[in-house]
């Protein structure tokens, strides 16, 4: 009898040691079958990462090459750009004011006092005050040459008038033709009619009936601006 | 011996359970702990590689559109560069500028203006139109050349040449300065001191360069 229970004893721990084992085992195997799947993440996220970091790395090396030759070219680009507008608007600038001379010549040649009257002598010139020059006598700004041939200019001219009315009479005359003169506006402005009452001659004895009187006809422009623009 | 042997029935459940506690622990720690320490630091780190790559594309799309932008503008400069050859169209070519010369001592001729006496006396080859050989520049790049004309004829005659000059259409001539002496002899052959310059075509290729 106490033989036959200890058989049976023996029978349960073995039973016992089995179902423990399996146990055992059986956790083993499910754990290590997570772990295998954990690792294949693991791994798939290894790849991700390798292929992401090439792909970064190619495109940030295509940004970088693309960025160093938009950093020369877009300057260079905007640059050009703004040397076109500009070259553009200084040749329409150039040629918008042509005829330059012609309407002046017209105006001298148009507008005549009602007397005989010579001109003796005539200048047309750049305005030259306003050129600034260095230490060796050059401009400073290399341009101020054109800048002045594109400013306004100024105009002298000598010459006799004969007198055969009043002074007065004369210096309106003159007024008036000086107002006709509209070709000189752009370029001179309104000229203006000094008789040099001081110098007269007369050709006659008698001063009433003829006298030549010098005069002088000057006109510049004070505001540039109304050529510049 | 009955306490005994429940005792030794006990203990060997303990062990057991035990083995199994532990195994659990071991099963279960081993995934979890891959999963912690090496799957989500390393997903983290792909995370953190696809926002640097978005990042990248965004950089990688602003430079495209930068790219763009430095198209349109070469396109407009050369649009531009269109419109300013045509503008230049009456403009001389620098190597041309002694035809413009040669075609002004023309005109100088047509319109009977000729070298005054006193030059003809002191000069060996007197010209009519003659090169200083000043050249000036613009502000925005255009030059210019200075020609001189030394004449004497008639005011008509001159104002007449003077028209022609200022509409010439194969050069655009501006005058810069101009002296009038009346005749000494009162008689109608006054002299004419023109300084004028000859504007040239611009060097395409370096405009804004």
């Amino acid at each position: 009898m106490f033989e036959l229970n200890l058989i049976k004893d023996k029978a349960k721990a073995r039973q016992r040691r089995r179902v423990i084992f399996l146990a055992v085992v059986t956790v083993l195997f499910l754990g290590g079958l997570l772990a295998i799947f954990v690792g294949s993440l693991f791994w798939k996220e290894s790849t991700d990462l390798n292929s992401l970091n090439e792909t970064i790395a190619r495109q940030q090396k295509q940004v970088d090459d693309l960025t160093t030759r938009l950093n020369t070219e877009e300057p260079a680009a905007i640059k050009r750009k703004l040397g076109m507008i500009a070259a553009y608007t200084e040749d329409f600038n150039t040629l918008k004011r042509r005829p330059y001379f012609t309407p002046i010549l017209q105006d001298l040649y148009q507008q005549r006092p009602n007397a005989e009257f010579w001109y003796n002598r005539l200048t047309i010139d750049v305005n030259t005050a306003g050129l600034q020059r260095g230490a060796s006598g050059t401009p400073e700004d290399p341009s101020q040459r054109a800048n002045a041939l594109m400013g306004p200019r100024s105009l002298q001219a000598n010459g006799y008038i004969q007198i055969v009315a009043s002074d007065i009479v004369t210096e309106n005359d003159l007024k008036q033709v000086a107002q006709a003169m509209d070709g000189m506006l752009t370029l001179l402005g309104e000229p203006q009619f000094s008789l040099d009452l001081q110098r007269e001659t007369s050709p006659t004895a008698d001063r009433e009936v003829s006298r030549y009187v010098p005069f002088q006809m000057r006109a510049a422009l004070r505001d540039s601006s109304a050529v510049n623009n | 011996m009955a306490e005994k042997k429940s005792q030794g029935i006990s203990s060997d459940w303990t062990a057991g359970i035990m083995a199994i506690v532990a195994a659990v622990l071991f099963g279960g720690g081993l995934p979890i702990g891959l999963y912690m320490g090496l799957y989500i630091p390393k997903k983290q780190e792909r995370e953190a590689a696809q926002a640097k790559l978005k990042e990248v594309e965004n950089q990688m799309n602003a430079q495209v559109d930068r790219q763009k932008r430095v198209n349109d503008l070469t396109q407009d400069a050369a649009k531009i560069e269109e419109w300013v050859r045509e503008l230049e169209t009456p403009f001389t070519d620098p190597a041309q500028l002694r035809l413009v010369q040669e075609n002004l001592r023309t005109l100088c001729n047509t319109h009977n203006l000729r070298v005054p006496q006193d030059r003809l006396q002191s000069e060996t080859n007197p010209e009519v139109v003659k090169a200083t050989g000043e050249r000036i520049p613009f502000k925005d790049g255009l030059q210019a050349t200075q020609l001189v004309i030394h004449v004497t004829g008639t005011y008509h005659d001159f104002a007449r040449f003077f028209v022609k000059l200022e509409s010439m259409s194969d050069a655009v001539v501006i005058p810069e300065a101009l002296i009038m002496l009346g005749d000494q002899s009162q008689g109608r052959k006054h002299v004419f001191l023109l300084s004028v310059f000859v504007v040239e075509k611009r060097d395409y290729a370096t405009i804004g360069r």
